[in-house]
């Protein structure tokens, strides 16, 4: 947008910066707190005396998990998880939005073929008879179980279709005078012109992936194939504390370390969180346009 | 005519085979199981062999004592959510796209989306302490403006706006990453030919900006109809107490605890199957007016 | 066109055909090994309760590890002293599945097993899901084996706790082994109290009721840690009122109310003990107390952990809890000052005397067999072993039970089951040991504890929570003069859950969960107590007890 020179725009801008700088200081104060957390005494942090600022300062619990063998075999599960199913999931959604983003005229039962899509996300057959087909495929305690099911992420696909919607018709048309098929066409001035719109569907589908873990719960039969998300779900829920003896209490308790519990969510949000920035650089005005010009 | 036509459409038919094969087998074949919602399930008879008991297991649901009340704050709290799921995302867009300097921007950019990535487990017990009547940091802010602290998770009045506020205030970040992706589909020369006609911001807003995300924010709309059943169980199970019951039990926290005691699979199923009628006739409905009144499809 | 979609048509209904053939198949397979399992192969086998199979048995389980559960060096889930043994044993022991982590997650994924028909071998379950099972006709019949094949020392557990067996049984028939606890220390309540408050406000160790609700407002308004700010309350409690950590369980025993239980009345017929007037009376002190400030104002949002940051951070003086409370939170409280001090006592009750407490049920899981299964004996034999390792004449304690650096090995076993008096009988023999300064008769297991409490008294801070838990002036021995006294009452309902119960009584807790939270807050009046015992009886309370009084009359 063009900045303006007036006394009114001037105020505008002192207002936006300082609201939109609170918000993310808004956003921020959870993970420093968690960071915090990590970073002091036990004692400290089961006292809750623990704000924003470490108390008795301490690697401990960092050690402790980056020693342990499980956080980084969950890890790498996940990782695998990520790079396998966004490969999967972006090639299917860029695939299937295309022919989706014509018009009924272009494509027979175009608005069939949607809603046959969109009647996914409304209605679901529940856990168990999911869990059943699942298992009937072979799938079941593999890293694919993670990856197949859900590799056509309708949402994506929809929000993909409108913004192919949105390209210069013109781009096309002189594609296919040249003789170019639709399969070119589509890699060929769809994706790069769509760059944006695929980076913030990629986004979704890395960060989905990434958090993620009722399906490894359900699904992985032992936690060496679980991924970081389930696995620290196993670590972080609180065990219901009225069905045991007080033998498993007493032990648990001297597990419940809430510091590293802190650092485990800490180190497992981090790589997540460096991915956006990375992005962000797709995220740039008038890039569709600059194309047409050309 | 017909044959190049054919010819013409052949390979986009095909491009769609992989994924409606897909969704036939992980999507379509489970919902077979819908049926468990006018069954008595046994697991040793499987899914064609149990009891038929017809629409005992929804009346069931219907006529569980408080039931109505539980919609009642499940609907109160998923709209809004939805309502304000939208707004603040799309206006938080606009003023990200209002920022000249890059570095500024995508700084706030990644600090917003922060809070998406911590789950409610761990939030829970962070809210706890900051919205505390006695010593939490909101109530302390309010009482320079000498407001009386407030016990916005146990008083019932608060309970459900709480819910509603620390929801958006999770999610507004990363919802807020589509609406700039829409942005930047906007052509640049709009806004300059407007400079021109001496158009100021807020009209370039109103006349351009909004426009052009338009398509987008119509379709995250619709397809967030689809959750107005939807309270968000995770959080609610976090958050709330008996204290609050009345305000904030859920649809999803009310059959979490029946099963608790009883695996009924049958009240499950057949709540799931009420949620998903409910949205699939929202979502309907905006498809088809959509398409009536403007000619638009919006998928 | 039509060609394509018919193509995609054919394609998809193959899929959905060959799928729903392979699960048929699969169903048609299990009915026919269930059918072929000729019971009279049996009868050739000689009872051996401790022998191994020979030639070897093939057994798949699934397997559920607590979060806390570690491994010594070069050991590992397949590779420990339990799964030697089982090996030696002659058992092919296959894990279909394993869960880490909270009991919770082990059970929704036994959930998915049940439900989509497809169970291993042998397993833990709840109560619920053995109804179930039972009910589905999927559980091998264990009533002979038992009999047949169960050595003393088990027997001897079952017969302290003969409950425990009687709610595995159902229609006569014995489907599962209950996998017994020592109750009595997990959760029956003790009286915690900051000695070091006392002394600071020259008050007497509680010795009556009276001396409590002075203490607790002494607590509140006298400023027991001295700081000069009126930033300390008298109790502590968290959100829920009845059976969370912490509750009010400890406080309503001392008023002769016994909330959600089954308890027996003098005609020998189950009450729900909710419902009962001295429930009344404890929650209008309860209110009482809590306008007085001597609650936690906001007790009603926090969670045990959140409660425990009260209690390490010196704001609370008493704690009804469980005798592992010292351990956590309390032992914290010592680590990060010092000058704190816990003492543990029996709770007076209002009308003189100590209160009679109450305990939770003796067996929350049991292990049971797949219908079907050649060999179900091998679930009584595995209870064999594990009591034989641990405590019969071939015990090797250190192998089996807890091995020298004081990891718990016992913990590897896929069937555990523990005496009811277990925890007692410890912290009477290291008292024992303790006075005479003669750890010799302890069995491994005590002595542990016994080195345990030598290194606190060196002064290691890390065992303050066991000297007080198991040591001489610890929880223990105060649970011990009770149970003596008979003064520890169960739940007296051990059936699954009555059909009422399945569909109403999620309902029912609800309504108990609030109006007993609204009543101490002050937000419902104590009349409407009235309310909800009738409201309890109309939406099926009243049914549930008549179900409950069946199963009482058919146990006699």
């Amino acid at each position: 947008m063009v900045e303006g020179k007036s006394l009114g725009s001037k105020m505008f801008r002192v207002f936006n910066y300082t609201f939109l700088i609170l918000l993310a200081v808004m956003c921020l104060i959870p993970l420093i707190h968690i960071l915090a957390v990590s970073l002091s005494s036990n004692v400290a942090a089961s006292a809750g005396i623990v704000k924003l600022w470490p108390k008795d300062f301490t690697l401990k619990s960092y050690e402790f998990v980056l020693s342990k063998g499980e956080f980084l075999l969950s890890l790498w599960v996940t990782v695998k998880r990520v790079v396998l199913g966004t490969a999967l999931s972006m090639f299917l959604s860029i695939l299937i939005a295309y022919p989706l983003s014509k018009s009924g005229r272009e494509l027979k039962f175009r608005t069939g073929y949607a809603w046959y899509f969109v009647f996914t996300i409304l209605f679901s057959g529940g856990l168990i008879p999911w869990y059943m087909t699942i298992r009937s495929t072979g799938l079941l305690d593999s890293i694919w179980a993670l990856i197949i099911p859900g590799a056509v992420p309708v949402f994506n696909v929809i929000l993909l279709l409108n913004f192919y919607r949105g390209l210069p018709k013109e781009l096309e048309e002189a594609a296919f005078v040249d003789g170019a098929s639709h399969w070119k066409t589509l890699w060929r001035i769809y994706v790069p012109l769509s760059m944006p719109s695929i980076a913030t569907i990629g986004l979704f589908t890395v960060v989905g992936h990434w958090n993620a873990w009722f399906d490894g719960l359900i699904l992985m039969n032992s936690q060496d194939n679980y991924p970081l998300s389930s696995y620290l779900q196993t670590v972080i829920v609180q065990a219901s504390l009225t069905n045991m003896s007080a033998e498993q209490l007493k032990n648990l308790a001297t597990v419940s370390d809430r510091t590293v519990k802190a650092a485990q969510i800490f180190v497992g949000a981090l790589p997540i969180l460096a991915f956006y920035p990375f992005l962000q650089k797709y995220f740039v005005k008038g890039m569709v346009m600059g194309g047409v010009k050309e | 005519m017909l044959k190049k036509n054919y010819k013409k459409q052949l390979p986009l038919h095909l491009m769609l085979v992989p994924g409606i094969i897909l969704v036939f087998i992980y999507s379509y074949i489970p919902m077979v199981g819908s049926i468990m919602a006018f069954q008595k399930y046994i697991p040793s008879k499987g899914l064609f062999h149990s009891k038929w008991v017809g629409l005992k297991n929804f009346h069931y649901l219907f006529d569980m004592p408080d039931f109505y009340q539980v919609l009642w704050n499940t609907v109160f709290i998923a709209v809004l959510k939805i309502i304000f799921g939208l707004i603040v995302p799309i206006a938080v867009a606009i003023l990200l796209n209002e920022i000249g300097k890059t570095l500024v921007k995508r700084w706030i950019q990644t600090l917003i989306y922060l809070p998406h990535f911590l789950s409610w487990v761990i939030l829970g017990g962070v809210l706890i302490d900051i919205l505390s009547p006695s010593n939490g940091l909101v109530n302390q802010f309010l009482g320079l403006f000498s407001i009386k602290p407030i016990f916005f998770l146990g008083d019932n009045n608060w309970f459900p706006f709480t819910i509603i506020l620390s929801d958006i205030w999770k999610e507004f970040g990363f919802s807020t990453i589509v609406y700039l992706a829409a942005l930047t589909t906007i052509n640049p020369s709009l806004y300059e030919a407007a400079v021109i006609d001496g158009a100021n911001r807020w009209k370039q807003t109103w006349s351009i900006t909004l426009p052009g995300i338009l398509p987008v924010i119509i379709l995250m709309a619709t397809l967030s109809l689809g959750n107005v059943l939807n309270a968000g169980f995770d959080q609610i199970f976090n958050l709330y107490s008996p204290l609050v019951y009345e305000s904030g039990d859920i649809l999803d926290t009310l059959i979490y605890r029946v099963g608790l005691i009883d695996a009924q699979y049958g009240v499950a199923t057949a709540l799931g199957l009420f949620k998903s009628l409910i949205s699939f006739a929202l979502v309907s409905i905006s498809y088809w007016l959509a398409y009536k009144i403007a000619d638009y499809r919006i998928f | 066109m039509k060609r394509v979609k018919s193509i995609s048509f054919m394609l998809a209904s193959l899929l959905l055909i060959s799928v729903l053939l392979s699960a048929c198949g699969q169903d048609t397979k299990k009915d026919a090994a269930t059918e072929s399992t000729p019971n009279e192969t049996k009868q050739d086998v000689t009872i051996d309760p401790l022998g191994k199979y020979d030639p070897p048995i093939d057994l798949t389980a699934a397997k559920f590890i607590t979060q806390d559960v570690k491994y010594p060096e070069g050991q590992s889930e397949s590779n420990n002293a339990w799964e030697t043994l089982y090996k030696d044993m002659g058992i092919n022991l296959k894990y279909d599945w394993i869960v880490k982590g909270t009991d919770a997650q082990y059970f929704q994924k036994l959930n998915v097993s049940i439900a989509s028909g497809e169970i291993p071998d042998i397993m833990m379950v709840n109560s619920s899901q053995l109804k179930q099972l039972v009910e589905a006709d999927m559980l091998e019949d264990l009533t002979d084996v038992y009999t047949q094949y169960a050595t003393p020392a088990v027997k001897g557990i079952f017969e302290q706790d003969p409950m425990a067996l009687q709610s595995a049984t159902f229609d006569g028939k014995q489907y599962a082994m209950p996998k017994t606890e020592p109750m009595i220390g997990a959760q029956t309540p003790v009286l915690w109290v900051r000695t070091d408050w006392l002394k600071a406000l020259n008050l007497p160790a509680p010795k009556t009721w009276d001396d409590v609700l002075k203490m607790t407002k002494a607590f509140t308004t006298q400023d027991p840690d001295g700081n000069g700010k009126q930033d300390t309350f008298g109790v502590a409690l968290g959100k829920e009122i009845v059976n969370g950590y912490p509750s009010m369980n400890g406080l309503f025993n001392a008023y002769g109310a016994y909330p959600r239980i089954w308890k027996k009345d003098d005609a020998g017929n189950l009450v729900y003990g909710s419902i009962q007037p001295e429930v009344k009376t404890a929650l209008a002190k309860l209110a009482e107390m809590y306008k007085a400030g001597e609650l936690d104002q906001e007790f009603g949002v926090k969670d045990g952990s959140k409660v425990a940051e009260s209690l390490v951070n010196d704001r609370v003086g008493v704690l009804f809890g469980p005798s592992w409370a010292s351990q956590w939170p309390l032992q914290d409280n010592k680590k990060k000052n010092n000058k704190a001090e816990w003492g543990v006592y029996p709770i007076p009750s209002v009308n003189g005397g100590d209160a009679t407490v109450q305990m939770p049920f003796g067996a929350n899981f049991y292990f049971v067999v797949k219908k079907g299964y050649e060999h179900p004996e091998v679930a009584v034999k595995m209870s064999n072993w594990f009591m034989e390792k641990l405590y019969g004449p071939s015990a090797d304690y250190l192998k089996y039970g807890v091995d020298s650096k004081g990891i718990t090995t016992a913990k590897y076993a896929l069937i555990d089951m523990s005496a009811p008096d277990k925890d007692l009988k410890r912290a009477q023999n290291v008292a024992k040991a303790l006075s005479n300064n003669d750890p010799s008769a302890l069995n491994p297991e005590e002595k542990s504890t016994y080195d345990k409490i030598m290194s606190f008294r060196e002064g290691d801070l890390n065992f303050y929570g066991e000297n007080y838990q198991s040591g001489p002036e610890g929880a223990m021995m105060v649970l011990q003069k009770l149970w003596d006294a008979g003064k520890v009452v169960s739940e007296g309902y051990g059936g699954a859950p009555t059909d009422t119960m399945g569909e109403k009584k999620a309902t029912l807790d609800k309504m108990e969960n609030e109006i007993f939270t609204k009543i101490v807050y002050g937000a419902a009046s104590i009349d409407q107590f009235d309310k909800f015992v009738e409201d309890w009886k109309k939406l099926g309370g009243e049914q549930i007890t008549k179900e409950v009084n069946e199963w009482n009359a058919s146990q006699k």
